[in-house]
């Protein structure tokens, strides 16, 4: 079975599957030894479980057999961040002390995506805890980037990212508390979608901050995230969090025409503080809208930092609680980067995590009547600069350059707002690496970003794979 | 300063009490990431009313898309 086949998008080998052009057992077999021959290089897997894969994908074809559709991924290899619990497995968590974790039941998110046909591949390289946006792992090595293994992946959603973007899977999940899955799908060069807070079920999904996490789709076209959100959207009484609002048919809106849509751009705070390269592409991704036939409309966006500056305060204070028994038993086990960072969370007082909790919806509502009464989405940078080198990361780490920008300081405050984001990639840099946008939405907007992203990309072109072997 | 002591005494208590023990320089960095912290809450808490509460957070997102259709 050729490479090629794993490089087609997810829909696309889903619907060969179904017409029994390919099986799943070849197509499975294919993506197994794809991820088995990068691993060394890239680093994609924590645990690549190819014997019970090729098993669920052996299953998939005997039921294809007796005439049994299981669902929407019937057959297709995917894989997920190894944060999402499935019983019996290893669950690391990218931590030393997770390292031999069995968790006693299975994720819903995973519950799902096996119900809906899916052969899962195993567990993904991630950053360590989900706490860090550079993808670094102490248990097996940082994920690299399929673009130049010199860069970062991002993280924390690293080898979800990475894993797609050198298409070993056809798609992932990873989950996104400040950036986790839009980072690493931007900085991978592939789509990556952050939903509305509560669109999809946390049950099973290791806690970082109950208030910010969210689980998100990575996938190589914007139809194929629609696919897998489509897949596991929806209310889940184990999940008390998760909205009733019903789920909705993703890629039924998708050929909307761009006609009629309005994009707002934001007059102030993000452009201008990107590269010369990067507001290049930005501006090109505009007018590929403003061709379609969508109207830009300038809206003043209210300020990021202090929304970024609230959401830190819900994070480390949430994280800090969470990890509390872990840090007074094993503190040595956590690396001093991560440490330090949820430490920092145990000097909020009580007042203070309220107070940041208290402001959450007065500055949703002003956000949604300043953005969203004038536009369906609002167009974003991701990262303001070209993707760093790990050697520029390490020389920021030790005090020898200044890395010069958050990574996170476009992405943290739409998760306190807890709106839906959809990362796209645009071109790339001087030094060959991705750059992106994000399109962010109203609340339960999914299928609008969706429908605009599919048609940036019928418009634009699909975003090239890494030219790997 | 009073009140500065009365944080960082706090904070030193809680961190004992998580084993977390930090030199002179993460103290004082802690302190003033604190300090940050403590004064953007309170310029932006003085925009809320005084019925305000947390916890509608599931009710507002609802509320926006409705606002929004």
């Amino acid at each position: 079975m050729s490479d090629e086949v794993c490089r087609l998008p997810l829909a696309e080998v889903a619907a060969k599957i179904r017409a029994k052009e390919l099986s799943a057992l070849e197509v499975a077999r294919a993506c197994v030894q794809r991820a088995e021959r990068l691993q060394s290089t890239l680093t994609l897997f924590i645990s690549l479980d190819a014997e019970r894969a090729l098993a669920s994908a052996r299953a998939a074809d005997a039921d294809a057999a007796a005439g049994r559709w299981r669902g929407p991924l019937h057959g297709v290899p995917v894989a997920h961040k190894d944060q999402f619990y499935r019983r019996g497995r290893i669950v690391s968590c990218g931590s030393r002390l997770r390292a031999d974790f069995r968790p006693g039941y299975t994720a819903t998110l995973l519950e799902r995506l096996d119900a809906a046909g899916a052969v899962d591949l195993g567990g993904l390289n991630m950053s360590e805890f989900a706490c860090n946006p550079y993808g670094l792992n102490v248990l097996v090595g940082r994920a690299r980037n399929p673009w130049n293994p010199d860069f970062i992946a991002g993280g924390s959603s690293s080898g979800s990212a990475a894993a797609v973007a050198a298409a070993a899977v056809f798609g992932s999940f990873g989950s996104d508390t400040g950036g986790s899955v839009r980072l690493p799908a931007a900085i991978c060069g592939v789509v990556g979608l952050l939903p509305t807070n509560g669109r999809i079920s946390r049950h099973g999904m290791m806690p970082l901050s109950f208030s910010l996490d969210n689980a998100g789709p990575l996938a190589r076209t914007a139809r194929d995230c629609a696919r897998l959100l489509a897949c596991v959207a929806g209310h889940d009484p184990l999940d008390p969090a998760s909205s009733a609002r019903p789920a909705e048919d993703y890629e039924a809106g998708l050929a909307r025409p761009l006609r009629g849509r309005r994009i707002a751009v934001p007059k102030r705070h993000y452009y201008e503080h990107c590269s010369a390269e990067v507001r290049t592409a930005l501006s090109k991704s505009l007018a590929v809208f403003e061709r379609g036939g969508a109207a830009l409309v300038e809206v003043e966006v209210p300020d990021p930092r202090p929304l970024d500056a609230l959401g830190n305060v819900l994070i480390l204070a949430e994280a800090a609680t969470i990890h509390a028994p872990l840090l007074r038993a094993r503190a040595a086990d956590y690396t001093p980067l991560v440490r330090s960072r949820i430490e920092f969370g145990f000097s909020f007082s009580a007042q203070q995590y309220i107070e940041a909790l208290n402001l959450r919806a007065s500055r949703l509502a002003t956000f949604v009547e300043t953005v969203f009464a004038r536009a369906d989405a609002l167009h974003l940078p991701m990262l303001a600069h070209a993707v760093p080198s790990m050697a520029e990361v390490e020389a920021g780490f030790a005090g020898q350059t200044d890395l010069s920008f958050n990574l996170a300081a476009n992405t943290r405050s739409i998760n306190y707002l807890g709106l839906p984001s959809l990362a796209m990639p645009c071109g790339s840099s001087a030094n060959g690496l991705p750059i992106a946008f994000q399109l962010v939405g109203a609340p339960f907007a999914e299928a609008t970003l969706l429908n605009l992203g599919h048609q940036y990309e019928q418009a634009a072109g699909a975003a090239p794979l890494p030219p790997l072997p | 300063m009073q009140v500065e002591a009365a944080v960082a005494s706090r904070i030193d208590s809680v961190l004992a009490a998580h084993g977390v023990r930090l030199d002179a320089r993460q103290a004082a960095a802690m302190l003033e990431e604190n300090r940050r912290y403590g004064a953007l809450l309170s310029e932006l808490v003085a925009t809320l009313r005084f019925e305000d509460e947390p916890g509608f957070f599931r009710l507002a997102l609802d509320a926006a898309t409705d606002a929004k259709r």
